[in-house]
């Protein structure tokens, strides 16, 4: 394991990208609708986080008009993107087998 | 006051003002969003603007997020384009400052088509033609060229129009190398007048009433200076041609 906990708020992001282009409030509602509630962040750090995708080229961004008929900035996964992605995926898989692991060991709790 | 957006760009140092516009419009097209949906939700317009504000979080982490991702280098990356561009129209107009084009002109003009006077010449007082000898000799940085002569053998006189311009198409023309040629005869009579000037890029002489003897097939043409020696030749037509 390369870190001791893995940031996944980017793995969620590129996720929902590889299945179709999306702008930030549209990521934030996907989120915490997919996940069951489960991912609600505090929204505005998304930004950061696709700022950084974009900065590296994972990602690029295009203005569109959204359904609602406002013009907003949609993010595109790229190739660069994708391949991210599988590598973060592999890490994540990596990193919840080694806590399921060890989750295993302990005596069962009542 | 301060609102939500500057206190995010305040903690933003490196990027450009486009980018700055472009991060404010993108946060408040989300506000926007948000707020609609709660008022779709029943709240008021007021209390779904407070309410979508508090949900973006903290301004100064978001802020510091995004300048994380702004940094200084690709401030700088993103300017090296304009700045190389710059510094290369800055650095040609230094090596070439802007008179000096203007001797690139003149020079230009000495090497492939020299005055000839302004002022009445022998040949309009005498009727005769001229002709180019195309001669050409290296004095020092100059180029001195001896472009025009004019013959009255009636007279027994000639002209002689030379100009010397810089080696270098840039460079000024060497303004005193003038002063130091002489046409002479055989017999070794000097010219008695000359006339000139200069203008930067190029200077002109033209020396006037050199004695001509009817038999005479050359003038001598010398330079000397600074124990530089330089003697050409200039053949004469037997007739001033047609």
């Amino acid at each position: 394991m390369k870190k001791k906990t893995i940031d996944h708020t980017e793995l969620l992001v590129l996720t929902l990208l590889s299945g179709e282009d999306m702008y930030g409030y549209q990521i934030i509602t996907e989120l915490s609708r997919r996940s069951d509630r489960t991912f609600e962040m505090k929204e505005g750090t998304l930004y950061p986080v696709l700022h950084g995708l974009w900065k590296n080229g994972a990602v690029e961004c295009y203005e569109a008009e959204a359904p609602t008929g406002r013009k907003r900035k949609y993010y595109h996964l790229t190739r660069k993107g994708r391949e991210a992605l599988k590598v973060e995926q592999e890490e994540w898989r990596t990193y919840a087998r080694g806590v399921e692991a060890v989750l295993s060991t302990a005596p069962a709790l009542g | 006051m301060a609102d939500f957006y500057d206190e995010v760009l305040s903690h933003i140092r490196y990027a450009t003002a486009e980018e700055r516009q472009a991060i404010r419009a993108e946060l408040e097209g989300h506000v926007e969003d948000r707020a609609e949906a709660l008022e779709a939700a029943g709240y008021d317009r007021a209390e779904a603007q407070s309410r979508s504000l508090a949900a973006m979080g903290d301004p100064a982490e978001i802020g510091k997020g995004l300048d994380k991702q702004y940094s200084r280098f690709w401030l700088i990356l993103s300017r090296a384009a304009a700045v190389g561009v710059a510094v290369l129209c800055i650095s040609l107009v230094m090596a070439y400052p802007l008179h000096r084009l203007y001797f690139l002109k003149e020079n230009l003009t000495a090497r492939w088509a020299p005055m000839v006077s302004s002022f009445q010449t022998l040949e309009e007082k005498t009727g005769t033609t001229g002709w180019d000898p195309e001669l050409k000799v290296e004095i020092g940085n100059d180029i001195l060229s001896v472009y025009w002569v004019a013959l009255d053998r009636e007279k027994g006189e000639a002209e002689v129009y030379l100009c010397n311009y810089d080696q270098n198409p840039f460079g000024q023309a060497s303004e005193q190398l003038g002063g130091y040629v002489y046409i002479s005869n055989t017999a070794g009579d000097w010219s008695r007048s000359g006339a000139g000037g200069s203008t930067g890029g190029a200077a002109y002489r033209r020396l006037s009433e050199i004695p001509v003897t009817p038999e005479e097939d050359h003038l001598t043409l010398t330079y000397d200076r600074f124990g530089e020696h330089i003697s050409l030749e200039i053949p004469l037509e037997q007739e001033g041609r047609e």
